[in-house]
């Protein structure tokens, strides 16, 4: 079997991604939804709701009372923090199922986690806003490695020739041994997924943005930024390393000092410990 | 006897009771460790960027995130637990970084740089080092010997030389 096709099937044996988080979130983007309606499809599933229920009460959101029940949870995190907490709650289970690896899985979680953090304290210095169309791009943008993880595993020998060599990334490593990319992969995981095409987008392009020639938007590039610099601060663990061209292109284009990065490598420090729920996430038995 | 984990910006000391030190997952980070052998005090920072200068209120609040005021508060922490300032030595890992086609953002590197400063400063000798390239390094003190070992990711242990 060709490689291409191992991958194809990869792809179409992953579970279905919940379809209640793509309804909570169209229903989040449509100004004339009401919040029973919210309440009503989140209900729905209870793997969701039970971790919605866990994040809205850590640290990371910041609240003073403590919350019990959905509709609570929607309206004290506010629309934008539900898309987070669903999103978070629905994408980790993939996470968690990675099989063969779950060192790797966890690691993985965690930079997912990191990175779509990040991607928040960069989007208030960059945009003056945070973004949950980013957030998500950011929490997914190595999707691909769920399926890719395994093969890396495979010919774990093979890479750890090309990487000792040196001159290549682990990207370039990829595409020579394996004939394709967890970025290129994880694009089509979120096709498969009826992500929007931004997300699709964000995601294959994410070690690459200069080469997204359809796209003007920043978030790809944000994304870049946010999962080069938790690879720096050594956040979620992988065999690839910071074997990455780097961000410099990123740092120019939205004229970032070293002092920027270093108050967001900061800030970063105490959101990533208040957002231990997030990462700790587990699946209810 | 069990490993004290040593987080980002964080650092700890242990005297000489068995515990060993360790940092998982330097990345762009780099791990200081400070060993004195007649005491077996160990004490070991993980700082994230190389100079405070430009942030005096971060390193009030996170000293162990820089360099300068990483080290200086770990030296100070290793002598308050008895070790004896003549008798230290360093080990140090970590400082990798992205890879880069022009000139880039060499956070490890400068790290590296800083650390080697502010160490010869003090007159503390560096006694080994991994440090550089572009991959993630765990690294571990046992203070009963002062024995320093590192791992790649996926890879067994090897001593700091």
């Amino acid at each position: 079997m060709k490689m291409d096709n191992r991958f194809r099937n990869s792809i179409s044996s992953l579970p279905a991604f919940p379809t209640t988080i793509h309804r909570v979130t169209a229903l989040i983007n449509n100004a004339d939804s009401s919040l029973a309606e919210l309440v009503g499809v989140v209900r729905l599933d209870p793997v969701i709701t039970a971790n919605i229920l866990r994040m809205c009460n850590s640290a990371y959101f910041g609240l003073r009372h403590r919350v019990d029940n959905v509709h609570d949870a929607i309206m004290y995190l506010g629309r934008q923090n539900i898309v987070r907490a669903v999103m978070a709650a629905g994408v980790s289970r993939f996470f968690k199922d990675a099989p063969g690896y779950e060192t790797e899985a966890r690691g993985l979680w965690e930079h997912a986690v990191g990175t779509a953090l990040m991607s928040q304290l960069l989007a208030k210095k960059i945009l003056g806003r945070e973004d949950s169309l980013l957030f998500t791009a950011a929490l997914l943008h190595d999707i691909g490695k769920i399926i890719l993880g395994e093969y890396v595993r495979e010919k774990r020998d093979e890479f750890s020739r090309y990487l000792e060599e040196g001159g290549r990334s682990f990207l370039e490593v990829e595409e020579e041994v394996l004939g394709m990319n967890h970025a290129e992969l994880g694009g089509m995981i979120a096709a498969a997924w009826n992500f929007p095409r931004e997300i699709q987008l964000t995601i294959a392009g994410h070690h690459r943005p200069d080469m997204l020639a359809e796209s003007e938007s920043t978030v790809p590039w944000i994304v870049h930024l946010a999962d080069q610099v938790c690879l720096m601060l050594g956040i979620g663990q992988g065999t690839d390393g910071l074997a990455y061209y780097g961000m410099a292109g990123a740092v120019d284009r939205f004229n970032l000092s070293q002092k920027d990065l270093e108050t967001i490598m900061a800030e970063f420090l105490q959101e990533f410990e208040g957002a231990r729920e997030l990462v700790g996430i587990v699946q209810p038995s | 006897m069990s490993d004290i984990l040593v987080k980002l910006a964080d650092m700890a000391v242990t005297n000489g009771n068995g515990d060993g030190l360790a940092v998982y997952g330097l990345g762009a980070t780099v791990a200081v460790i400070l060993y004195d052998e007649t005491t077996k005090v160990g004490g070991c920072l993980q700082f994230m960027l190389p100079s405070s200068i430009s942030s005096p209120q971060r390193a009030r609040e996170y000293p162990g995130m820089f360099a300068d005021t990483g080290i200086s508060l770990l030296l100070k922490s290793c002598l308050a637990a008895g070790a004896h300032r003549e008798s230290l030595t360093a080990r140090l890992a970590g400082g990798a970084d992205l890879m880069e086609k022009g000139p880039g953002y060499r956070v490890g590197e400068e790290n590296v740089v800083a650390a080697k400063k502010i160490l010869s400063g003090l007159g503390i000798a560096i006694q080994s080092e991994a440090t550089g390239g572009c991959g993630f390094r765990t690294v571990r003190l046992d203070t009963t010997t002062g024995r320093t070992y590192f791992k790649r990711h996926g890879g067994g242990w090897e001593d700091l030389r």
